[in-house]
């Protein structure tokens, strides 16, 4: 499986879980995560990818919060650029989508 | 009967403007190599040529807008006639994606008469053009008619031959006639690779006065082209947005990018087979380079003195069977093996700079079965070799190495040579981060070397990715931004209806992609 390019800068999580309240509350606002171009809008919508790890077989994971237009972008670049080429199916990258 | 051989990319290179690199499909090669050894080539071209899946064209061709088809007539095989590179007009076609854009011709991928000579030269979609760079190499090189064949329009009669140096010395072919000869190809190659050195006892000096003439000819065959060239300019104009405030290598830009949070980032596609030395390689990575504190230094690998050293086991020369990468003679230390599955220096990783023994595994390594490398431990062919560096000013703070070699054990065989010396499958450039441990080992052939720069130049991700596999994602890459072109420009406004639509439809799509649930 080929990683999939993540943004620079990620919301950090527990190793082998996620913990989505670091999204929506304390610490500085989320920010829209799409690294094609610089989003100011508000962040509806979050991506969990999975992150490959020679180490645990399970691997991590990294919640990725998208405004509404880049949260269907992030999907469509899943499911048109990278899945088409990746060994790896839908499942082995997202652990949840969905509104945050 | 005929049918097509296959279709190629052509890709312009950026250091050698009259130079193009075609790309065939590896099961045409066998045909593709038949028909070239037809042809009149020297003898290190014609090496590199049938070897490879790729041919170097040192021609003032357009063939880098798009997608070039072959032709061959099943029952006879190529058509080489005498003049050695005439094939039947009604076999042979270029397209630009799936839409024609040129008559027939065998002239169109190989002379410049061709595209010099035919009115109505249009480009369907500048959107076509799938690699980088294109135009500015092709109007670069078009500022020196470099090689000129004058005769009527829509006709392959050729009048006379002319040859118009850099400096602007313009030579004629005393023998018109020998145009027709098989020698055609090796008087053009060698007319176009040498204009500015231009010494051949076939061509006479035309006096100084005929110069604005020559050039007369030149630049009206030449305009179709031009306009042909801004008419993509001014269509990707259009269609660029204008330039943001944090775009840019200037103090504002970079104060602007500090104040709001934003790094400056890069992607670059370099074709390895463009670059015939590690110093022509090293002249674009410094390019690349030149605001990164990150010094990436290429270097051409001893092959021969390499596999003195590593006999015992496989071999980097790729021919019709696979390489096996050499791995280590027995007593040698894991730490010091050829390959790497995989190495981090990463605080997250608890490994301390240095320590890099950790992870070495050796194993047998073929570099491109397939549209990636064959590794005995994965037992799979889609390892891509990648180097990972994240940088805080001078302290590494991330290292991730797969499938690369310890400098140290390259470092005997590391050269920088003049001139190639060897065929283009058995030569392999060594990509090595400044200060690193570790460093990428890159064949010649077949191979495109991924660039992602980002956080302003301090973090890199380095990445080998076989040409065709790499042609494939950029044709999908350019059909997504088609499709989502309204979505990817930030400037153009989407009703809250048509966003509501958007995420159920792509949430559906992902259902049906995991069985029916979302995750």
């Amino acid at each position: 499986m080929t990683s999939m390019p993540l943004a620079a800068e990620h919301v950090a999580t527990e190793h082998g879980g996620t913990d989505l309240d670091l999204l929506g509350r304390g610490g500085p606002r989320p920010r829209c995560h799409w690294d094609e171009s610089v989003c100011t809008r508000t962040p509806e919508h979050v991506v969990v990818f999975t992150v490959a790890s020679d180490d645990d077989a399970a691997g991590e994971a990294e919640a990725e919060p998208y405004c509404p237009r880049h949260y269907v972008l992030t999907l469509a670049r899943l499911l048109e650029l990278h899945l088409p080429a990746c060994s790896g199916s839908a499942h082995d990258h997202v652990v949840r989508v969905g509104r945050l | 009967m005929s049918y097509d051989i296959g279709r190629a990319h052509s890709l312009p290179c950026r250091t050698q403007p009259n130079r193009y690199d075609v790309w065939f499909p590896q099961e045409q090669w066998p045909r593709v190599r038949e028909f070239l050894h037809r042809l009149d080539w020297d003898d290190q071209e014609k090496a590199d040529l049938v070897s490879g899946t790729h041919i170097p064209l040192w021609l003032p061709s357009l063939s880098g807008m798009g997608t070039v088809t072959m032709a061959w007539a099943e029952d006879e095989g190529p058509h080489v006639t005498d003049d050695g590179l005439r094939a039947p007009e009604s076999v042979v076609g270029t397209s630009v994606g799936d839409s024609p854009v040129w008559g027939a011709g065998w002239h169109d991928w190989t002379f410049a008469r061709y595209v010099w000579s035919h009115p109505g030269v249009r480009v369907a979609d500048p959107g076509d053009v799938v690699c980088e760079p294109t135009w500015a190499a092709v109007c670069a090189h078009l500022q020196v008619p470099a090689y000129l064949e004058v005769g009527p329009v829509d006709s392959d009669e050729v009048d006379a031959v002319y040859v118009v140096s850099v400096a602007g010395d313009v030579h004629r072919l005393k023998d018109v006639a020998s145009v027709s000869c098989p020698g055609r190809s090796s008087i053009r190659q060698a007319a176009l690779r040498g204009a500015e050195q231009f010494d051949d006892d076939r061509f006479e000096r035309v006096p100084a006065t005929s110069v604005d003439d020559i050039e007369d000819e030149a630049q009206r065959r030449c305009s179709q082209v031009r306009d042909l060239a801004d008419a993509v300019h001014q269509a990707r104009d259009a269609a660029s947005v204008e330039r943001r405030p944090w775009e840019g290598d200037d103090i504002d830009s970079m104060l602007t990018r500090a104040e709001r949070g934003i790094v400056a980032y890069d992607d670059l596609d370099l074709h390895a087979a463009a670059f015939r030395t590690a110093t022509e390689l090293q002249a674009r990575l410094d390019e690349v380079f030149e605001t990164s504190p990150i010094r990436l230094v290429a270097y051409d690998l001893d092959v021969d003195a390499y596999e003195a050293a590593h006999s015992r086991h496989g071999t980097l020369r790729m021919g019709a069977h696979p390489a096996w990468l050499p791995t280590p003679d027995e007593g040698v230390s894991t730490a010091q093996a050829m390959l790497a599955e995989s190495h981090d220096v990463s605080p997250d990783h608890d490994v301390a700079p240095g320590d890099v023994a950790r992870t070495w595994i050796p194993h047998l390594m073929a570099p491109w079965l397939g549209e990636g490398w064959w590794s005995a431990v994965r037992s799979a062919v889609d390892v891509r070799p990648s180097l990972t560096v994240v940088t805080d000013g001078p302290v590494v703070r991330r290292l991730h190495a797969h499938v690369c070699a310890g400098i140290e054990t390259l470092r005997p065989y590391l050269r920088r040579f003049d001139r190639p010396s060897l065929p283009l499958h058995e030569r392999w450039f060594v990509l090595h981060v400044e200060g690193m441990p570790t460093a990428l080992m890159c064949p010649r052939s077949s191979t495109t070397l991924q660039i992602h720069i980002d956080d302003d130049g301090s973090s890199l991700y380095l990445q080998l990715v076989h040409d065709e596999a790499r042609i494939d994602e950029l044709r999908r890459l350019r059909d997504f931004r088609r499709r989502w072109a309204d979505w990817l420009d930030d400037d153009h406004p989407l009703t809250p209806a048509r966003l509501a639509a958007g995420v159920r439809d792509i949430e559906q799509r992902l259902a049906e992609d995991l069985d029916g649930e979302l995750p």
